[in-house]
């Protein structure tokens, strides 16, 4: 458009909204680039040096026996955690969601909680009471023949310290997809003669599956990316052996090749969610009130019996293990000084990280959501990569990229931030995306038509109505990098410690005394974010109450 | 009951409770066989937990329901909802999502013979849309497959509730006289709920008044609108309102007139639809002068508001050929040979 013909004030209030009004703030289309190619760096490092060698070296370092051993326990752990978190999360769901259970709400709660700990506090939790010198299996030795130490070690073990705490990803989805499913589907099919079982397996459980397709793929990610329990239960899988080759060798090749198939992997279980998701009808129906609940009768105290010894396994014990340590440890006369500076240090770069992530993840999402484009959506998508990289694969590629073209941030903690905006990006976006897409619009053009310019109006509507989403944002950044291990403990500076590498290294020696009080630190700080921002809206509607039906 | 033939569905003495709340207060109700009945009430009056106690939805606290002679829910008597053979559509259809058109209906038939798929669809006019999902169905089509397969297994009720709800005001009317025809063709016994007087009053041989869990009348559409038992159901049913009056020997005197009426004696409350009053034109003798005062115009007819002097309100309804500017001054007067007093 031309300039407007005339400048008095009306007439150009009438016409600047218009001459404008596509374009996006070259300043903040910068920053999202910047940001996005940042995301990208690692992966886009490894791609190279794995296949900049050349196929024969690439295949040299990955079509090794070890290389499919890795793989083969790699998808069995997967497998393995995905298959019991679903045999967990599924009837934990429909007792807390359907059933006249005592309690549901307090039941719900205790089901989810477990998401608090670590996989690393899962890891040592199982190791301190049924590991070789463990509290249970000492009993259990006293009086039995039986030998249980041994076990926890390698697929087992892990297989429960990832399974038995991270269910809780597929439990808050499904709880939620339970709940809005329409009685009257369940309704319609008992009309048609089908009982209890047909309707669940018929009807209900195939309603469930982008719950669960979606609740499985979170499990999955986590598993393959999962460094703190597989290295503390000595189960080899990639993570570990990317880590060891790292360490011992600091053979890049064999660590680039490396994860370069730990990147394939969780690349083709994304992709095998979305092919899977895409094959399911559009869902229409929302439940317009709440479902008759199936009476328990005399399951109800079975249920009450599982629901309680599984809040034992994984709540109970972890916390028992941590506070009967932390007060050997203080017996023993530890100074309870000593879990100030890690305490300082988790806090310090988990603050800075979620500050960082969200405010980089704003320019994004305007771009993409209020001038979208074809490169303003693609920047958005490419944006979270880090959804697809595991922790210690970022943090490799980031020091082999800067050992070798930016040496001064070796070892700063500038770079450990990258590592920390990279892997929780994802998170970031979506918070804010929710958050910006629940803004109308309109706002904005009133705020434009009423003279503000574009970062103006960012600045004086959008992120003030936007906030209260940003804040959850940086609350789940904050919580996520709190809990990080493996690209802390690889490109922490020398003598930084976070609460989780002080946790990871005194549980991998088996000093359990100088682990317990990171922990309870760690988790007492992981508490109520966790609560606040994961836990209690997967339990409440999306209108923000509580579940309650409708009247009629 | 011995020697009478067994009503379609015998409701007695039925209460039930929705939480702390009473839904359905003693309700006794029987329906007949073969035709369309409807219960209609404002929302809350229990409508649909009475419908969803008869499908196995909900448990009674007292009462018995029997279908088709047989008992299912009585003392010490619990059939569960899959087996009362009774065909429930709900108000978006709720097709199931994940199956065609055709496994929809097959699904309560599982075992039965293929032709009756390609039946019950042909009877709703969507035998060639069996492949389809339900995604793919508009609104109305989608009800008639819900319909459809709700008859597939020759249930021997159908239970609708408030299945035109969701459809826009166009549609509605539309697919209501389709599923009304399919009903009667297939001659099953049919309830339907709804809060629509006009669509329980124009689909239904029989109405069911309901209201704070009560059953207040049923009867013919017609006996509901002109014959109404109780104020409560006069105002529920069709617009119109109450107006003081006194009654003396079949007789009553009110503002806009006397008249012949069902009542006892004394002060009375008479019940005046719009259509119960006409404008006089010019030239013809009685009523009583009164000023239009407001006016709502629907097209093929009006409602005018007119103040009478003593200052008294009602609306009449006119011919909107016949209309007067407003603000004119008009003699009102009563139409009708016998009214309802209520005391």
């Amino acid at each position: 458009m031309s300039a407007p013909p005339i400048s008095v004030g009306s007439a150009r209030a009438l016409v600047w909204p218009l001459r404008d009004r596509p374009r996006f703030s070259p300043l903040l289309a910068g920053v999202a680039l910047a940001t996005a190619a940042t995301a990208n760096a690692p992966l886009a490092y490894i791609v190279i040096r794995a296949l900049g060698a050349g196929p024969e070296r690439l295949w040299a370092s990955i079509g090794t026996p070890l290389t499919v051993g890795l793989l083969a326990r790699t998808l069995a752990l997967v497998g393995g955690v995905v298959a019991l978190a679903v045999a967990i999360a599924l009837p934990l769901a429909w007792v807390v969601v359907r059933t006249d259970l005592p309690a549901r709400r307090a039941w719900a709660v205790l089901g989810a909680l477990p998401l608090v700990f670590p996989s690393y506090v899962a890891a040592l939790a199982l190791v301190a009471t049924l590991g070789p010198r463990g509290y249970v299996s000492l009993w259990i030795e006293a009086w039995t023949p039986i030998r249980i130490g041994g076990l926890v070690y390698g697929y087992t073990g892990a297989l429960l310290a990832l399974a038995l705490f991270t269910y809780p990803y597929i439990f808050l989805l499904l709880v939620a997809a339970l709940r809005d499913l329409d009685p009257a589907y369940e309704e319609s099919s008992r009309s048609l003669g089908a009982g209890r079982w047909r309707t669940f397996f018929g009807v209900v459980l195939p309603q469930l599956r982008p719950a669960l397709y979606g609740g499985s793929l979170l499990v999955a990610l986590y598993t393959v990316s999962d460094f703190g329990a597989v290295s503390i239960l000595r189960f080899n899988t990639f993570t570990l052996a990317i880590y060891n080759a790292y360490r011992a060798l600091f053979d890049r090749s064999v660590a680039a090749a490396l994860s370069l198939v730990l990147i394939v992997l969780a690349v083709g279980l994304i992709a095998g969610e979305g092919l899977l998701a895409r094959r399911l009808p559009p869902h229409r129906l929302r439940a317009s009130r709440m479902p008759s609940r199936a009476r328990l009768g005399a399951w109800k105290w079975p249920v009450i019996l599982f629901l309680g010894a599984l809040a034992v396994v994984n709540l109970v014990l972890p916390l028992g293990v941590l506070v009967f340590w932390g007060a050997r440890a203080v017996e023993l006369g530890h100074p309870l000084g000593s879990v100030w500076q890690p305490a300082v240090g988790s806090l310090g770069v988990a603050l800075v990280a979620a500050l960082v992530t969200v405010g980089l993840s704003i320019p994004i999402v305007i771009w993409a959501v209020r001038h979208p484009s074809r490169l303003s959506r693609a920047v958005e998508r490419i944006s979270r990569a880090g959804f697809a990289l595991p922790g210690i694969v970022i943090a490799l590629a980031l020091v082999f990229f800067v050992t070798r073209y930016l040496l001064p941030l070796y070892q700063t903690l500038a770079l450990l931030i990258v590592a920390y905006v990279i892997r929780f990006l994802p998170e970031a976006l979506a918070a804010t995306q929710a958050a910006v897409a629940s803004v109308s619009r309109r706002f904005e053009e009133a705020a434009r038509s009423l003279g503000q310019s574009q970062l103006g109006t960012l600045r004086t509507m959008t992120l003030p109505l936007v906030r209260p989403g940003l804040l959850a944002g940086a609350g789940l950044v904050f919580l996520t990098t709190m809990k990080e291990l493996p690209a802390t403990l690889v490109l922490r500076p020398t003598g930084f410690e976070t609460l989780a590498t002080r946790i990871w290294s005194s549980a991998a020696e088996g000093i359990y005394s100088q682990a317990a009080l990171p922990g309870l630190v760690l988790v007492a700080v992981a508490l109520p974010p966790t609560y606040l921002l994961v836990i209690r809206p997967a339990l409440e509607d999306r209108d923000g109450t509580t579940s309650r039906g409708g009247d009629r | 009951m011995i020697g009478s033939p067994p009503k379609a569905i015998d409701v007695a003495g039925l209460v039930v409770y929705r939480g702390d709340s009473l839904a359905v207060d003693g309700v006794d109700l029987e329906i007949e066989p073969g035709i369309i009945t409807s219960i209609v009430g404002p929302s809350g009056c229990g409508k649909t937990s009475l419908l969803r106690a008869i499908a196995g939805f909900e448990r009674p606290a007292a009462g018995s329901i029997a279908i088709d002679g047989e008992s299912v829910v009585g003392p010490d008597r619990w059939v569960p909802p899959e087996r009362r053979r009774v065909g429930m559509v709900f108000q978006e259809g709720a097709l199931f999502p994940h199956l065609s058109v055709a496994e929809n209906v097959r699904y309560g038939i599982r075992g039965g013979p293929e032709s009756r798929v390609a039946e019950v669809l042909g009877l709703v006019g969507l035998a060639e849309l069996g492949h389809r999902m339900p995604h793919e169905l508009s609104g109305g089509q989608q009800q008639r497959v819900a319909v459809a397969r709700a008859l597939a297994p020759s249930p021997r009720v159908i239970l609708l509730d408030e299945p035109f709800v969701n459809l826009d005001a166009t549609l509605r009317e539309r697919v209501r006289e389709d599923v009304r025809q399919i009903l009667d063709r297939a001659g099953i016994t049919t309830v339907l709920v709804t809060h629509d007087q006009e669509e329980a009053l124009s689909v239904a041989r029989r109405v069911a008044v309901m209201d704070a869990g009560r059953i207040l009348q049923v009867d013919a559409p017609e006996d509901i609108y002109l014959r109404p038992e109780s104020a409560r159901v006069a105002e529920f049913i069709g617009d119109g309102q109450l107006v003081p009056c006194t009654v003396e020997g079949g007789t009553f005197v009110s503002a806009f007139g006397t008249g012949s009426c069902e009542g006892t004696d004394g002060d009375g409350r008479l019940f005046l639809r719009p259509e119960d009053l006409e404008q006089l034109s010019e030239g013809r003798d009685g009523g009583v002068p009164a000023t239009i005062v407001g006016r709502r115009f629907y097209g093929h007819d009006v409602l005018d508001r007119v103040r009478l002097d003593s200052g008294e309100e009602i609306e009449v309804r006119c011919l909107s050929s016949t209309v007067l500017p407003v603000e004119s001054v008009v003699r009102i007067a009563l139409r009708r040979r016998l009214y309802r007093v209520f005391s």
